[in-house]
C-alpha cells in the first residue's frame, strides 16, 4: 500500500507500485486531465508536479511517490484559473489541447521558481513539452503575461 | 426532449420532433441542397436544435485543434443573433446526412474543406431559424414582424414593450411556413471576421476536455495490440501461457495479423504483452528497405512517366536553352506523430454497436462498423471525442475496426489503445517522394522549359478502398463497397495517376512557354496517407526550389524573379509581395543571417512565407523568424487564421529540419520522439502572419501554411551558404 498526496487529498494505493504514477492518476484515481503521449519521458504531456518541481509522470512509478505531493491539471486554480491558465486563454494558446495540460504544469513549476523567466529561461524549462499544433510562440508569449500578472496581479 | 440522435432515418419515420423544438433544416429530398441553392426549411435539421432551454449547434467536422468548432459556431452565432456562450457545441454523430454538404463525399473531415464548406448553409440555416422565431413571436403578440427585433437569443417589440427568449417560440415556429432568410448587414457582424477566443479554451486549460482516450465505459477492458513489425506479415505462433497469467489479464486474442492482450488496466495489458512469444511470417515485404525503394525510384526515373501537365513541348527545348540545371529532389516518409496516440472505445452487442472515436471521418467509421458487425446502420452510433491532433491521420479507421472486432469477440466494452512505437511504426505515413527536374533559360534568364518527373505511392489507391463505403449510397450493403473498394484500388492501379501525388507540381503557377509533368506510380507496399497539405506537403519544396535554382541560374533576385512570372497570377502575386515588404526584402539582412522566400497555393489558399536563417561553423541550422501571408478570401475568425499559420509553419518545419521515417527489413525504424524528432520550443523562430483582405470566394486555412516553409528555408540555406540542398529533412552536416 503506498500513500502520498494529490491535489491536497491523500490517497492510497495498492496497485503494483512498479505502475507508473500518470496510469494510476488516470486509471485509478480518475484524473484524467494528464495525458500519456509517450511512455519515456520524450513529450511531456503528462507532467504533474511532485513538491512543486514538475516530472514525467509516465516514467515515475508509483513507488518513487510514497508520501510526496502530487499536483495535477485539476489541482490548479482550487479559487478559480491560475494566471498561467488566465495567460493561456489570453493569448488563445490551445489548438488541440492534448498537450495543454502538461505545457501548463511545466510553465507553473517554472513562475514559481522564476517569477521574471527571459527567453532562454522559457526555452530552458519548455523543452520538454512537444506541442504537435505548434502554439509554442503563443505559450512563450503567456508566460511572459502569466509572469507580469503574477507580480502585479 | 429531443432525442440527440437526429438524422434521416427518424425524420423519415417522424420521431424526433417535439413540439418544443424547433429545427432547422435543408431538403432532405436532395442530398445536393447545400451545393444547389435549393436551401428549404424542414423538421427536423441535424444542425441546429432550439429547445425551451437550450440552443444547440450540432457540429459534423471533427474539431481537431484547427478550431473549427469556434470558426462554425461563430457565423450561427451571428446569423441566429445569440451571444456564442449561448450555443451548445454537439459533436455530430455518424450519418449519412453529413455528406450533404461536404465536397470530400463523406463525413469526413480534412482538405481544408470545412470553412469553405460549411459558411454559406449554416449562414442560411441560421438566418432562416431567425426569421421563423420573429414570426412565431409577432404572432403570437399580434404584431407586425417587421417592428420586431433581436439581440442575444431575444426578441423585442419595443412599442408593446414585450419580448422573450428564442425557447418561448420555438414550438411556434416549427409549424411556421419557410420564409427566405433574411441575412444581417456585415457592417454589424459581431463575430464574424473578429478576432475571438475558442469556445473549448477553458475546457483545454483545465484539462476537462474529454479526447478519446478519455473514454471510460463500465466494465471495459484495455487492449493493447502486438503487430507485425513487418508491414504485411502475420502471426506463425503464439505462446501466451506467461502472458495469460499476468495480473489482470481476461483475454489474449490472436487475430492472425497480431495478437491483442485485454486487460483490467492499460497497464496491465502492456506489462503482459511483453511476455508473449510470438513468432511471425514475415510476408513480401521482409526484405524493404528504404535503400531498395530508392533504387527501384531510380530505374523508374529513367523512364517516361504518365503526363499530368503539358504545355508547349519540351522536346530538344534543352539545345534552345542558354542555359540548363538538372536535380533530383527527394522527400522521405514521415510520420503524423499526433499527440493523442490511437484508441478507440466500442461496445458491440448482438443487436447494437456503439464507438467512441477520435477520428476524422465518422462515416468512414460507420462502413467499418457494419462491415465488421453486419449490423444496419441504423443500430450503429459513432460519436467523434475531441481529438489531440489529426493532420491526416485520423482519416483511416484502423483503430476503429480493431476495437470493434475485440469487442465483438470478447462482448464487452473495449478501450484500445497504441503505445507511441506502435503509433510510430503502425501510421499510414506522408508518402516517399523522388522526383527528376531538369530546366532552361533562354538569353533574357526566363525560363524556357521546365521538366519534372514524379515517382511515389498514391495515397488513393491504398485510401479509397477503405473509405469507399462512406462515399456510396448508404443502402448498398458491405459487400458492395468491399467489392467497389477492390475495383477503385485496381482503377488506381490501371490508371497509374492519382492528383494527391503530383498536386502542387503540375499546377505550378510561373510563365514557362514549355512544360512537362509526368508521374510514376511506384508502392513499395508501405501504408501512406494523407498528411497535412498531403501532396503540396512536399511537391512546394521541389518547385519553390527549382525556380530558386532558376533564378540563380538567370543572376536574377529569386523574389523579382518570380514576381515577373507570376505577373498574370494576381494572388500569388500579392502574398508573395506582401511577405517580401514585411521582411524588408529590398534591404540587407541583419550580419549573419539570410533571407529565402516561396509562395504556393493549394485547396483554394495562396501562401507565402520568408524566412531568415542562419548556419553555424559547424553546420547547425538555425531559424530565427519566418514572415507568412495567406489569401483564403473572407475570413470568419481571423485568430483561428493566425493560429493555423503559425500551426503549419511549426508542422513545416518539423518536416524540414527533422522528421523521416526509414524502413529496414520491411519496418520501420524510428519509434518515439527521440528518433523521431519534431519542432521544440528551443527551435521555433519568431513569427509573424498577415492576412491579405480578399473578396475572392472563402477557402480554407488548415493547411495551406505548411507548403512554402520547407523551401523558404532550404532557399535561405542556399543564400547562406550557396550549397543546394535537395533533400528533406534538410542539413548541411552530411554534405
Amino acid at each position: 500500500m503506498i500513500s502520498f498526496t494529490i491535489n491536497g487529498e491523500s490517497k492510497s494505493s495498492d496497485v503494483d507500485p512498479e505502475t507508473p504514477l500518470l496510469w494510476v492518476i488516470r486509471d485509478h484515481i480518475g484524473l484524467q486531465g494528464t495525458k500519456f503521449g509517450c511512455g519515456m519521458a520524450l513529450c511531456g504531456a503528462c507532467t504533474v508536479h511532485m513538491n512543486g518541481d514538475p516530472i514525467r509522470s509516465c516514467s515515475v512509478p508509483l513507488s518513487a511517490v510514497s508520501g510526496q505531493k502530487i499536483t495535477t491539471i485539476e489541482g490548479l486554480g482550487k479559487n478559480g484559473l491560475t494566471e498561467v491558465q488566465k495567460a493561456w486563454l489570453e493569448h488563445g494558446v490551445p489548438q488541440c489541447g492534448y498537450c495543454q495540460s502538461g505545457q501548463i504544469m511545466s510553465a507553473t513549476a517554472l513562475l514559481a521558481k522564476n517569477p521574471n523567466p527571459s527567453d532562454d529561461d522559457i526555452d530552458t524549462a519548455m523543452s520538454g513539452n512537444i506541442c504537435r499544433c505548434g502554439t509554442y510562440p503563443r505559450i512563450r508569449a503567456a508566460i511572459h503575461t502569466a509572469a507580469k500578472n503574477m507580480k502585479h496581479p | 426532449m429531443l432525442d440527440q440522435n437526429i438524422s434521416r432515418r427518424n425524420f423519415l419515420q417522424g420521431t424526433a420532433a417535439t413540439a418544443a423544438s424547433l429545427i432547422v433544416g435543408i431538403d432532405l429530398v436532395t442530398d445536393k441542397a447545400f451545393a444547389s441553392e435549393t436551401l428549404v426549411m424542414s423538421l427536423p435539421n441535424p444542425w441546429l436544435r432550439i429547445d425551451s432551454d437550450s440552443i444547440t449547434f450540432v457540429l459534423d467536422k471533427t474539431e481537431m485543434g484547427q478550431g473549427i468548432n469556434t470558426a462554425l459556431a461563430m457565423i450561427v452565432a451571428e446569423e441566429l443573433d445569440v451571444d456564442l456562450e449561448q450555443l451548445t457545441i454537439e459533436n455530430a454523430i455518424a450519418d449519412r446526412i453529413y455528406t450533404t454538404h461536404n465536397d470530400l463525399g463523406a463525413q469526413m473531415t480534412g482538405g481544408s474543406s470545412s470553412v469553405r464548406n460549411s459558411w454559406q448553409p449554416l449562414k442560411k440555416i441560421a438566418a432562416t431559424a431567425r426569421q421563423m422565431l420573429i414570426q412565431a413571436a409577432a404572432k403570437e403578440w399580434n404584431v407586425d414582424p417587421a417592428e420586431c427585433r433581436t439581440a442575444s437569443g431575444m426578441i423585442y417589440h419595443d412599442k408593446t414593450a414585450k419580448k422573450g427568449p428564442y425557447g418561448t417560440f420555438a414550438g411556434a415556429a416549427r409549424k411556421l411556413p419557410v420564409p427566405a432568410p433574411q441575412f444581417k448587414d456585415p457592417a454589424t457582424y459581431r463575430y464574424v471576421a473578429k478576432a475571438t477566443k475558442r469556445v473549448d479554451g477553458h475546457a483545454k486549460v483545465t484539462g476537462q476536455t474529454k479526447y478519446g482516450i478519455d473514454t471510460v465505459i463500465p466494465g471495459m477492458l484495455s487492449a493493447t495490440i502486438v503487430r507485425c513489425p513487418v508491414f504485411g506479415g502475420n502471426v506463425k505462433s503464439l505462446h501466451d501461457k506467461q502472458a495469460k497469467a499476468s495480473p489482470g489479464v481476461k483475454h489474449i486474442i490472436n487475430t492472425g495479423t497480431s495478437v491483442a492482450v485485454l486487460a483490467d488496466t492499460y497497464w496491465q495489458a502492456r506489462q503482459a504483452a511483453k511476455l508473449l512469444t510470438i513468432t511471425w511470417y514475415d510476408g513480401e515485404l521482409a526484405g524493404l528497405s528504404s535503400d531498395k525503394i530508392r533504387q527501384e525510384f531510380i530505374e523508374l526515373a529513367k523512364k517516361d512517366g504518365k503526363v499530368t501537365r503539358e504545355d508547349g513541348d519540351v522536346k530538344n527545348k534543352d539545345k534552345l536553352a542558354v542555359k540548363t540545371i538538372d536535380a533530383v529532389y527527394e522527400t522521405p516518409y514521415l510520420a503524423h506523430a499526433t499527440m493523442e496516440p490511437q484508441n478507440c472505445v466500442a461496445r458491440v452487442t448482438s443487436d447494437s454497436c456503439e464507438v467512441w472515436a477520435p477520428t476524422q471521418t465518422p462515416g468512414v467509421c460507420m462502413e467499418v462498423v457494419r462491415g465488421i458487425t453486419g449490423l444496419a446502420a441504423s443500430k450503429i452510433k459513432i460519436h467523434t471525442t475531441a481529438i489531440g491532433g489529426g493532420f491526416g491521420r485520423r482519416l483511416v479507421a484502423d483503430y476503429v475496426a480493431e476495437a470493434v472486432t475485440l469487442a465483438k469477440e470478447v462482448n464487452v466494452p473495449v478501450r484500445v489503445l497504441w503505445s507511441r512505437e506502435e503509433d510510430m511504426r503502425h501510421d499510414f505515413y506522408r508518402p516517399i517522394s523522388y522526383n527528376v527536374m531538369s530546366g532552361g533559360i533562354d538569353q533574357t534568364g526566363n525560363p524556357l522549359f521546365w521538366k519534372h518527373r514524379v515517382i511515389g505511392p498514391a495515397i488513393l489507391a491504398q485510401f479509397l478502398p477503405h473509405a469507399i463505403g462512406a462515399m456510396i449510397p448508404p443502402w448498398m450493403p458491405p459487400s458492395v463497397s468491399k467489392l467497389l473498394g477492390k475495383f477503385t484500388g485496381f482503377t488506381f492501379h490501371g490508371l497509374k495517376v492519382d492528383d494527391t501525388s503530383t498536386e502542387g507540381a503540375k499546377d505550378i503557377p510561373y510563365k514557362v512557354p514549355n512544360i512537362l509533368v509526368d508521374y510514376h506510380y511506384a508502392d513499395p507496399g508501405v501504408p501512406v496517407g494523407f498528411w497535412r497539405s498531403v501532396g503540396h506537403s512536399h511537391q512546394a519544396f521541389m518547385v519553390e526550389s527549382f525556380i530558386d535554382e532558376l533564378a540563380n541560374l538567370a543572376g536574377k533576385d529569386p523574389y523579382i524573379y518570380r514576381r515577373e512570372l507570376l505577373a498574370d497570377q494576381p494572388r500569388n502575386l500579392g502574398v508573395l509581395d506582401r511577405v517580401a515588404k514585411e521582411i524588408n526584402w529590398s534591404s540587407p539582412a541583419p550580419k549573419g543571417i539570410f533571407r529565402g522566400i516561396a509562395q504556393h497555393a493549394c485547396f483554394g489558399s495562396f501562401c507565402a512565407e520568408a524566412v531568415e536563417a542562419s548556419v553555424s561553423e559547424s553546420g547547425d541550422i538555425k531559424v530565427h523568424r519566418v514572415v507568412a501571408a495567406i489569401d483564403c478570401g473572407p475570413v470568419v475568425n481571423p485568430d483561428g487564421v493566425r493560429a493555423q499559420l503559425e500551426s503549419a509553419i511549426i508542422f513545416g518545419l518539423s518536416a524540414a529540419l527533422k522528421g523521416e521515417i526509414t524502413i529496414e527489413n520491411g519496418q520501420v525504424k524510428q519509434s518515439n520522439f527521440h528518433d523521431y524528432a519534431v519542432l521544440r520550443i528551443n527551435e521555433t523562430p519568431k513569427i509573424e502572419t498577415h492576412i491579405i483582405e480578399s473578396t475572392e470566394p472563402v477557402t480554407g486555412v488548415g493547411e495551406p501554411g505548411l507548403p512554402p516553409v520547407a523551401p523558404a528555408l532550404a532557399n535561405a540555406l542556399f543564400a547562406a551558404t550557396g550549397k543546394r540542398l535537395r533533400k528533406l529533412p534538410l542539413s548541411l552536416n552530411n554534405l
